[in-house]
């Protein structure tokens, strides 16, 4: 029996030893490597934000380069956005860019989104034909309007999102194009701004993702950002600083690497041919723009191609964040289920040295912490404590688990706010800073936790339940002044 | 732990309130000297203004210099230049380009820009031999924006030697804006045995070509490089002569696909009417970017003509017909066509009869279909639904009565419709037994 115990004793010690290594490990190395990306992405940005130093195509300096820009396609997929399409458009269309073209994907709306653009735009049926071969679900109809040259619009059998840019791709007559949303914003230089990167060196560069930001609470006018500023909501504020820590404090340093995998579905500027090539846009996948970047990446490798994928953080989008605490939790449970299904969808990739960067480190760190992250953390929420006060683990140890899991997530987002004030300053000093400063410091005290609530509720949905698109509730900006 | 979190908020929030001090009061010492260097200028207090001020706000008053020069205009900006030129600033940017650290001369540079002098545009072209790239890269952008021809020569003997970091585009657009005036200064750049520096050269030329060049042009039409080859066909769109088009109708059946587009894009610019038969040629390539540039070419060339579309209906292939109707129709062709039919166009009115029988009999009815509903002249909406209800096949019957249901369909249209399927319905016949 005394043997017996002994045993169990040891295999419960063994047990707990390595739970705690795991879980000192993860958190240790999740810290020291975001704050590598953080000092990167500082460089980063502080190059980039050097103007004469950092661009080599100045629009300002040379009246030429204007007649010598590319034309650019805006698809803008739309299901059911009758509220919001005609100001969405009419702000795309009065960007400073010069040569535009708006493909709107009508993608079987159930309300009246296609009468309105006939309204807004003069629309009238069309005979053009898809100049793409992306294979998508049947084409109703294509208008074109006759007041407005540059708006196509393409009516079709719904699909999903990954269809209907598809099937706007395969109208679009330009060598470039942006996907992006009905309720997204752009700032007016948003356009030049991204396609600045691509002509830097456009043999390589085939795709640019923007920055997107919240537009909860700021003052919109004609479809343009008069006046950005924080609206005073819980959920909106949290989202916000997400965005900035992942876009500024993340992102940034892994386009520095050439190992970016998620190009904004708001604003993501794609040169048509090297889409086409890698394949489309997936359209059974949750996540299609993590899944088509990775596709890219994985096409440029396989064939030996030096492509690179980058983002501009001068390149602006703003738009509609969730303000509540369901319609977020549905989101954030779609990314995820989303990015466990593209993760195993290219397993292969992993850890794999033939693609590069992405193979050995972005890949990777997105199926340690950000896929397997909330199993960890969990484990390490509830076994943490009750060794600690089993006294198994030692009061170091405990402490500075406790730093991490706690207040590590403070010093990025501090520092994520840091990089937006100093580089890209967007929203009011000092009001939406302190704000944001304010609920960087409280962000880790519940968010973070129900965060990884439902990330473990989507782990389960994806393996043992069903995947389900959850579509959110837009509120229509067109219409919001100040106050 | 919680200490040290707010202790790092408040430290924050601090570097955030040094930097917006520091750019309000940058913001508020430049505009201060926006409000000092006003019309009339004097040469005395600008110099007294900048001798007496520390470094940054020299920067400041440079700002202001070179966001005034932008939008001054006439005598004012002559003037006005020749204050700057003529001081002690100018020539504190020329020795800064000569002799300051990389970050001096890329400031510097960026400052001659905006004063085009000869004594700046030599400092420039000098400092195109700088080891830096950023400070090549500066050179090149103050060139381009003084325009000066005189830079020209300094950017054709560097091109070969600046760094690859500057883009195409920007060394393209700095040679153009240089050479305006005379765009064969650019012609030595054809010549290059350097591929790079002929695309450049070709891209350069196609922006600001002229008759000057079309010799040069003629002959590069044969460089071994495709993209000189494109870039040629751009700029001849430019030199409307036959030569120019005799260049671009043998560029037409080059075997890379982005010159033959090029070519027949810049047929169509010509508008000569030699280029028709050559783009309608091309309607039958296999690229289909090269078919839809042969429709905008024929567009351009003869205008949207029914009979070129009668004609591919019945002898050219669907691919041909998909490209010149998608590339027509962007710009209203089938509208232009309906507009005609109207009974008192006489034989205009007849002719698009007869072409939109041709078109209904092939099946392209969708967008006229539309037209029933939503055309803005009754008159058409009503000759339209007869042409559609004259067509014999069942599926389109089917459709008009759609149509006839649609709320948007005009009462009178809708009810023609019905008559018109009763006319043509069968008898109805009882099965036996039950009469």
């Amino acid at each position: 029996m005394s043997v017996f115990n002994t045993i169990l004793e040891s295999a419960i010690h063994w047990a707990v030893w390595v739970c705690e290594a795991a879980i000192f490990t993860y958190f240790v190395s999740y810290f020291l490597l975001n704050i590598l990306l953080l000092v990167l992405s500082f460089w980063y940005c502080r190059k980039y934000s050097q103007n004469t130093l950092a661009h080599p195509i100045d629009f300002d300096a040379l009246s030429e380069l204007k007649k010598l820009i590319p034309p650019v396609t805006l698809v803008v997929p739309a299901y059911n956005e009758e509220r919001v399409i005609s100001h969405s458009v009419r702000s795309l269309l009065s960007l400073s860019y010069s040569r535009l073209e708006v493909v709107v994907v009508n993608d079987g709306s159930k309300d009246g989104t296609l009468d309105e653009m006939i309204r807004s735009f003069s629309l009238r049926k069309s005979e053009v034909r898809p100049s793409g071969g992306l294979k998508t679900k049947p084409i109703k109809g294509i208008y074109i309007s006759t007041v407005e040259p540059r708006v196509v619009v393409v009516d079709k059998v719904n699909g999903g999102k990954a269809d209907a840019i598809n099937a706007g791709i395969n109208f679009s007559q330009s060598p470039y194009f942006i996907a992006t949303d009905a309720d997204s914003v752009f700032e007016p230089e948003a356009v030049s701004h991204a396609l600045r990167l691509v002509l830097e060196d456009p043999e390589h560069v085939v795709a640019v993702g923007g920055v997107v930001r919240g537009i909860n609470g700021s003052v919109v006018d004609a479809g343009r950002i008069r006046r950005p500023r924080l609206l005073f909501n819980f959920w909106v504020i949290i989202q916000v600083i997400e965005y900035l820590r992942s876009f500024l404090g993340g992102r940034t340093a892994w386009s520095l690497l050439n190992g970016l995998v998620i190009v904004p579905g708001a604003f993501g500027l794609f040169q048509k041919a090297a889409v086409i090539a890698a394949g489309g846009f997936a359209t059974d996948t949750v996540t299609e723009d993590f899944e088509l970047i990775l596709r890219m990446h994985r096409y440029a490798r396989e064939n030996k191609l030096a492509w690179r994928i980058l983002i501009a953080p001068d390149a602006i989008c703003w738009t509609e964040m969730p303000s509540n605490r369901k319609v977020l939790s549905g989101q954030r449970k779609r990314w995820h289920e989303g990015l466990l299904q593209t993760v195993i969808l290219h397993r292969r990739m992993l850890f794999n040295w033939r693609y590069g960067m992405v193979g050995l480190a972005a890949l990777p760190y997105q199926v340690l912490y950000e896929a397997g992250g909330p199993l960890v953390e969990v484990l390490g929420l509830l076994l943490m404590p009750v060794l600690f006060l089993l006294g198994w683990v030692d009061d170091s140890v405990f402490a500075i688990y406790i730093g991490l899991a706690f207040f590590a997530g403070v010093v990025f987002s501090l520092a994520a706010v840091l990089i937006d004030q100093i580089y890209f300053p967007r929203y009011r000093f000092p009001r939406d800073a302190i704000l944001l400063l304010a609920f960087s410091l409280i962000e880790d005290f519940g968010y973070r936790q129900m965060y990884l609530w439902w990330r473990l509720e989507a782990t389960w949905n994806f393996f043992f339940g069903t995947v389900v698109w959850r579509v959110s509730e837009r509120r229509g900006f067109a219409t919001r002044m100040e106050g | 732990m919680a200490l040290c979190s707010f202790v790092l908020g408040v430290g924050t929030f601090f570097l955030m309130q040094v930097r917006y001090s520091r750019n309000l009061s940058y913001g508020t010492r430049r505009l201060s000297f926006a409000n000092l260097i006003v019309p009339p200028w004097h040469a005395k207090s600008l110099e007294q203004l900048w001798s007496s001020s520390i470094k940054e706000d020299r920067r400041a008053i440079e700002e202001v210099l070179a966001s005034q020069s932008q939008f001054l205009h006439g005598q004012e900006s002559v003037t006005f230049q020749r204050l700057v030129t003529g001081s002690s600033i100018f020539n504190s940017w020329l020795q800064r380009l000569q002799n300051g650290s990389t970050l001096e001369k890329v400031d510097a540079a960026g400052m001659l820009g905006y004063f085009p002098d000869p004594r700046g545009i030599q400092a420039l072209a000098d400092a195109l031999r700088d080891t830096s790239p950023k400070v090549a890269l500066s050179c090149v952008l103050s060139l381009g924006r003084t325009e000066a021809l005189a830079a020209v020569p300094a950017l054709i003997r560097n091109l070969p030697n600046l760094p690859k970091s500057i883009p195409d585009i920007t060394l393209t657009a700095a040679l153009a804006g240089c050479a305006r005036e005379q765009p064969q200064s650019l012609e030595a750049l054809l010549k290059s045995p350097i591929d790079r520096v002929r695309i450049l050269g070709a891209w350069a030329i196609s922006e600001v070509a002229g008759p000057s060049v079309l010799p040069a042009l003629v002959e590069a039409q044969q460089d071994s490089h495709p993209e000189v080859r494109a870039k040629v066909a751009r700029a001849l769109a430019r030199i409307p002569t036959s030569v120019a088009v005799e260049a671009l109708k043998s560029l037409v059946r080059d075997p890379v696909w982005f010159v033959r587009l090029r070519a027949l894009h810049s047929l169509g610019e010509l508008r000569v009417p030699e280029g028709g038969a050559v783009a309608l040629a091309a309607l039958a390539d296999e690229v289909r970017e090269v078919r839809y540039r042969a429709a905008y070419a024929l567009r351009k060339i003869q205008g949207m003509q029914i009979e070129i579309v009668a004609h591919l209906l019945r002898s050219g292939s669907k691919l041909s017909f998909d490209s010149l109707i998608s590339e027509w129709e962007r710009s209203g062709f089938l509208d232009s066509v309906a507009r005609e039919l109207p009974e008192d166009n006489g034989a205009r009115g007849v002719r698009a009869k007869e072409f939109l029988r041709v078109l209904i009999a092939a099946g392209v009815t969708s967008t006229l279909e539309n037209f029933v509903l939503v055309y803005p002249q009754t008159q058409v909406r009503w000759s339209l639904a007869e042409l559609l209800l004259e067509a014999p096949q069942s599926e389109l019957r089917g459709r008009m009565l759609g149509l006839a249901r649609d709320p948007r369909c005009d009462s009178h249209i809708a009810k023609a419709i019905l008559e018109a399927e009763h006319r043509e319905l069968p008898p109805i016949s009882l099965p036996a037994g039950l009469d």
